[in-house]
């Protein structure tokens, strides 16, 4: 038995190109549906995760869909605000309390989530490094945020203009960094968290300036009305606050009017749960409640149902290689006809013969097989994360 | 311990074909070649010697073995073990290299394990044939006669008492024909191997000890369909 | 068994907490805390034994010029409950990280009663409109209604954290509203008698006192604790010219140089304190000391 295997590892060195090919064509006719399966589904399970634990959300009337993906993966060009009045309505319904989400902004592509500090409880989020916000103008990075700007506490993260030409709009904020999340293998990773209030400043709802009492601003007064300071537009606004300045932050208007993108409702049970989608459903036209796995759901479904056209397209292929692959093993026991004769001509058995003629195929088979496996293990522990990459970079 | 054909018959059903051999004897250390014209039977009578095919009547024994009265199998076995088959386009395996090829019969008798004795034997009769430095050499680089040579060495390895060569010469230029007659014969004298060799070219007929005219000899029943 | 006595007294020892600078009342899992005196006075009636009730502000500071710092504010965002005055009391508000539900503006459900603060100074830049960083009057503690308004803006946070504790909360309401009712009786009866007098406050911290007990007056800028410069004497001289029978009402002991100088101006003085801040009493005591103090100040 060992010389026909070694005459069979002859024969497979000897047409190693050939070999491989085949390999490597078997190879990804059998793991490229499961990969892709494998990560469509851990994809769904993800979003799915997500979705499940974060039940219910409330936000403007307007596209469901657009709704969930802002508030569960910060994802959206263009979020519908409510104004911040609406956790107090929650809150008093009685049945949940009420988490707010800003998501407006960025930092450098990082979606900046404006909210309180409920936020990291919920989805309990733990601390690498620091500690969470506690003052305006201060920032917790989700783990990928920092490892990929490379910023540690103490360093500082800005926030980007939304128009670069518009020099009379939002404005770059600079937020000292007070924490690092560890990885949480979920959109906060890529998230930089801050105070709601502090998303209010880079919106230009609040600001700080100097103290126009003073004798320093002086400059910066065009008249003085009674009581009234009529400052120039050279009025100093910070971008950044510190410790010597937070005091002269202040914010116009009423809180209660401030925009919000969305509410997480944190319902105390199933049943407060099932009353607030009533209330919400029968008596609040001006807000959208939904419920976050439904719409997930839905969205799986279309994608299950474009991954099902992929596996269509890809049996299709695959079948093709392998009738592809017979042929070429055909074809190469065609040509070995002549060995086969040599080998029964000079004695050898039946089963050694077929042995050694089978040595392509099952080896090719063989090797596939081994290595799909592989391939499918890869993929289940690290094709998320590849994946992510790929698209991020 | 001779070859004996004892009233040989045969044929083909299908195909029309038949014959019937008086007895014959050969000797050991008896290089014989078998002449004919084409279709007359020649690579027939080396099958049947070889034990490939089973005659219809007569028997083919060797060193008093009658080769006939044994099963498929067994006849086979005795083939790898105690022939050496040559052929005229030498069927040698294009993946292995002259060292495999000339081992490649030992490696498919489960009586014989290929060890370093049986490797340094196999070196030797390929150096004897002229194949010095060639050892671990793909066949495809090496020229005809080379490889008639190779051939001719995995025939003798396990030390046969039988060699069967097809025209063992027929793809050979005219030197290397006699060279590899030459030594194939000198090598069976030496080693009292019987030598059946079927062969086209009249012009070797004097290396041989004997020529049997397989048309003469035969009552070769020809039907024309 | 002397072992086991001693682990007891361990035990029993860690069960109960010395007061600390920040002023704490009461172990539990829970916590409530109160940004100023009155509110922890007030908690600590209703919840004593529910949650630890902790004042974070450092005794002889006073509350409205405190500001946390940040670890005080991850205290605050782990408390259950923080009980805050309301009317702008704490500026900090605007500048640290809550989550709003625990936030409980005790005089949310009397905002139209609360008293603007007049004279400030606004200002306008750019196309924004003239706003101002002033707000209201904060000390809402000193109007015993209002209070009482506060205590049952405590007792319905307490009944709604605590649903299974409502029947007790309530009933101390009750009894707590009853001793602030009474309270403000007293104030009611010796500010009466205080009628025709020209009063004065050592600092704009009366307003609601002086709403509730009709009992208006001008407010002086006057620090207990420093010596007033000769303009603000002047300041008064003008403002007590041809008046009699004046009354300086202080928030705190004044210096002795002080009251001597006010004695030979024949200004009568008296100390009600806010209590906005931790003394030695409690604030219902201090309560007690103030009515005790007008009423010796008219006799």
């Amino acid at each position: 038995m060992n010389d026909l295997f070694y005459l069979s590892w002859q024969y497979i060195r000897h047409h190693k190109n050939k070999l491989l090919i085949l390999i490597f064509a078997i190879t990804l006719v059998i793991w490229l549906p499961i990969a892709i399966k494998s990560v469509v589904d851990q994809t769904a399970a993800q979003l799915l995760d997500r979705a499940n634990n974060t039940p219910l959300v409330i936000g403007a009337p307007g596209s469901p869909l657009e709704l969930a993906l802002g508030s569960l993966y910060f994802r959206t060009q263009t979020p519908a605000t409510l104004t911040f009045d609406e956790l107090n309505n929650v809150e008093a319904t009685g049945y949940a309390s009420a988490i707010p989400l800003y998501y407006r902004f960025n930092a450098q592509g990082h979606p900046i989530v404006g909210t309180n500090p409920e936020y990291l409880k919920y989805r309990q989020l733990q601390f690498a490094k620091g500690r969470p916000v506690a003052l305006l103008g201060e920032a917790v990075l989700g783990a990928d945020v920092a490892r990929k700007l490379n910023l540690t506490v103490g360093d500082f993260v800005v926030s980007s203009p939304e128009n670069v030409f518009d020099i009379s709009g939002v404005y770059p904020l600079k937020m000292t960094v007070v924490g690092i999340l560890k990885p949480a293998f979920s959109p906060d990773d890529q998230a930089v968290f801050v105070d709601i209030k502090t998303s209010w400043v880079i919106q230009g709802l609040g600001h700080g300036h100097q103290d126009l009492n003073n004798e320093s601003a002086i400059g910066q007064v065009l008249k003085k009305d009674g009581s009234n300071i009529v400052a120039n537009a050279s009025v100093v606004q910070y971008n950044e606050i510190t410790p010597e300045n937070i005091a002269s932050f202040h914010f116009h208007g009423d809180y209660s009017q401030y925009p919000v993108s969305a509410i997480i409702p944190v319902a105390r049970n199933k049943k407060s749960a099932a009353l607030l989608i009533g209330h919400y459903r029968e008596d609040r036209e001006s807000v959208q409640i939904l419920r976050s796995e439904r719409v997930i759901a839905e969205l799986l479904d279309t994608v299950v149902t474009v991954r099902n056209y992929i596996f269509i397209g890809i049996t299709a292929v695959g079948l093709a290689t392998c009738v592809i692959a017979l042929l070429v093993f055909l074809l190469s026991l065609r040509l070995r006809h002549g060995e086969r004769f040599t080998l029964a001509r000079i004695g050898a058995s039946q089963w050694q013969i077929y042995l050694l003629m089978a040595t392509e195929i099952s080896s090719v088979l063989l090797v596939s097989a081994c290595l799909s496996i592989l391939l499918v293990l890869a993929t289940q522990r690290f094709g998320i994360q590849v994946l992510q990459q790929l698209i991020l970079t | 311990m001779s070859l004996e054909l004892q009233q040989l018959e045969f044929n083909y059903p299908d195909q029309g074909f038949a014959f019937s051999l008086p007895g014959i004897v050969i000797h050991p250390g008896e290089c014989v070649a078998i002449v004919g014209p084409s279709g007359s039977g020649k690579t027939t009578l080396l099958n049947l010697v070889a034990g490939i095919l089973t005659p219809i009547e007569g028997n083919v024994t060797l060193n008093g073995l009658n080769l006939s009265a044994l099963d498929t199998r067994c006849r086979r076995l005795h083939r790898l073990r105690h022939m050496g088959m040559i052929f005229q386009s030498f069927e040698l395996l294009d993946y292995l290299d002259v060292r495999d090829n000339v081992l490649l019969q030992a490696r498919l008798c489960s009586e014989i394990t290929v060890d370093d004795a049986l490797e340094e034997r196999a070196r030797n009769i390929v150096t004897e044939l002229g194949l010095h430095g060639k050892w671990r050499r793909n066949i495809q680089t090496l020229s005809q006669g080379e490889r008639q040579r190779v051939a001719v060495c995995r025939a003798l390895l396990l030390d046969p008492v039988l060699v069967l060569a097809d025209e063992p010469s027929g793809n050979l230029d005219p030197a290397n024909k006699l060279a590899v007659l030459n030594r194939l014969v000198d090598d069976c004298k030496q080693r009292q191997r019987i030598l059946l060799t079927v062969t086209h070219d009249h012009s070797l007929l004097t290396t041989f000890d004997r020529v049997i005219d397989i048309a003469a000899l035969a009552e070769n029943l020809v039907s024309t369909v | 068994m002397n072992y086991v006595i001693v682990l007891l007294i361990v035990l029993i020892s860690a069960c109960s907490k010395e007061e600390t600078e920040n002023q704490t009342a009461v172990v539990g899992a829970a916590e409530i805390i109160a940004v100023n005196y009155p509110l922890y006075y007030f908690t600590t009636e209703l919840a004593v034994d529910l949650a630890t009730i902790t004042l974070l502000v450092p005794g002889g500071v006073d509350p409205a010029e405190w500001t946390p710092n940040v670890d005080e504010i991850l205290r605050l965002q782990q408390a259950d409950l923080v009980i805050l005055n309301g009317a702008g009391y704490s500026r900090w508000l605007n500048h640290v990280s809550l989550t709003e539900s625990k936030l409980i503006d005790t005089t949310a459900t009397v905002s139209s009663e609360l008293i603007p603060l007049d004279q400030q100074t606004t200002h306008s830049h750019g196309p924004q409109a003239v706003h101002s960083h002033g707000g209201y009057a904060s000390t809402t503690w000193m109007d015993l209604a209002l209070a009482q308004s506060q205590v049952q803006s405590i007792a319905r946070a307490l009944a709604e954290t605590w649903p299974g504790h409502a029947d007790v909360i309530n009933q101390r309401k009750t009894l707590l509203l009853n001793k602030l009712n009474e309270l403000d009786k007293s104030y009611k009866r010796q500010v009466e008698q205080l009628t025709g007098r020209t009063v004065f406050y050592s600092h704009p911290v009366y307003q609601y006192f002086e709403r509730r007990y009709q009992l208006p007056g001008f407010s002086l800028h006057w620090e207990p604790d420093e010596q007033p410069s000769e303009k603000q004497w002047g300041e008064l001289e003008r403002q007590v010219a041809n008046k009699s029978d004046v009354l300086l009402i202080w928030e705190d002991s004044p210096l002795e140089t002080t009251l001597q100088r006010l004695n030979r101006m024949k200004i009568q003085t008296v100390v009600i304190t806010p209590a906005a801040a931790k003394s030695g009493n409690t604030w219902y005591e201090e309560q007690l000391r103030n009515i005790d103090k007008l009423n010796a100040c008219c006799s």
